[in-house]
């Protein structure tokens, strides 16, 4: 799964997704993407469930990119604790995602093959999103 | 001089963010035009029309911008998009000169059917998506069409491999790669399943070769006694 390899801080605080992606919103590597519609975390075995989705999907040939990376720790208590004493331990890694952002791109597939590795992707994931294509409409 | 494509705007919007989103939820785009030394103007496009102009000649179509009764020379400098909603909601023009040289990005597709597809499992890969070129502004190619039919892993397509229009200077180096033909992960652990079969089956006939012979030197040795 993906994780940073060092940190500088152990523990983050939450933080706001207010607004949309800043960047990342137009496609750079594929011919298809999953673009997010809204924002949330998505945690390092989401992205990992959805790569594995796709490549199962398409069996032979076509690239997946990963354009997004969990750099968030999330902390949480043990179960049956009493609250206090301090913040708990990291638990998992998250990306912080807002809506409009490019999170995967697939290409070296057909369409149909494309669209029905992407839908399965985005099965995996805990927002709304959508299966965006190259083309661009103006 | 003008071009084949006319586009009607208007000026006296007024300006500033509340306003422009007004202008927006109205089907309608804000502009700018500047260049050649003018004064720039503010207009406003009417969105259909400009989406079905540009659909049409591509994004580098030379626009002949109708201003409240003056026509202005332009090309499409930059567009801001909204990417949820995959609209246009600001467009730069640019006022140009026919003879003038411009420094352009001109999209490049993939045409063809590539042959190590089938042959070796590849995958093509787009390296360059939109190539910067140096124009006449009469002549801005719309598209590039990079032939993917002939290329195989060794020899992928180059930017020395298009066809340039006349008085088109491309801005990058002749060798810079466009699209290339890579081995799929799920094509090289076939092929590496497939050695490794081969290796054991080797393996196999050597040790029953060897237990054979083996075999023929014990004969042999009784014979003897």
């Amino acid at each position: 799964m993906l994780m940073p390899r060092k940190v500088r801080h152990r523990k983050t605080h939450r933080g706001r997704m207010k607004g949309r992606a800043k960047g990342g919103t137009t496609m750079h590597f594929g011919d298809f993407g999953i673009q997010a519609l809204e924002p949330g975390w998505i945690t390092a075995r989401q992205i990992e469930a959805a790569r594995i989705a796709m490549t199962r999907h398409v069996k032979r040939g076509g690239i997946v990119w990963i354009n997004i990376f969990p750099d968030k720790p999330v902390t949480a208590k043990p179960a049956e604790t009493r609250m206090g004493s301090g913040k708990g331990n990291p638990e998992r890694w998250v990306a912080v995602v807002k809506p409009g952002r490019v999170m995967f791109e697939l290409g070296g597939v057909e369409p149909e093959l494309a669209h029905g590795a992407l839908n399965r992707a985005i099965q995996k994931l805990p927002i709304k999103a959508r299966i965006v294509s190259r083309e661009e409409a103006i | 001089m003008s071009s084949d494509l006319k586009l009607e705007a208007e000026t006296g919007r007024a300006l500033g963010s509340r306003s422009s989103r007004r202008l927006r939820r109205s089907d309608k785009i804000p502009a700018i035009v500047y260049g050649q030394g003018s004064e720039p103007l503010s207009v406003t496009l009417d969105r259909l029309k400009f989406r079905a102009a540009l659909n049409a000649a591509g994004p580098n179509a030379v626009i002949t911008l109708d201003v409240d009764g003056s026509d202005h020379l332009t090309i499409v400098k930059n567009m801001q998009r909204d990417p949820i909603a995959n609209r246009v909601t600001h467009v730069d023009f640019l006022r140009i000169d026919l003879d003038q040289r411009l420094i352009v990005d001109v999209p490049i597709t993939l045409v063809g059917e590539a042959a190590i597809v089938g042959r070796e499992g590849a995958v093509v890969q787009q390296q360059m998506m939109t190539l910067t070129v140096e124009a006449p502004a009469g002549n801005i190619p719309q598209l590039f069409e990079a032939d993917i039919t002939e290329m195989s892993i060794d020899n992928p397509v180059r930017v020395s491999d298009l066809d340039m229009g006349s008085g088109v200077v491309p801005q990058a180096e002749e060798d810079a790669l466009i699209a290339i033909g890579q081995r799929s992960r799920a094509a090289i652990a076939a092929e590496e399943a497939e050695a490794e079969k081969d290796e054991l089956q080797e393996g196999e006939e050597l040790d029953a070769e060897a237990s054979d012979s083996d075999e023929e030197a014990s004969d042999d040795a009784g014979a003897d006694s």
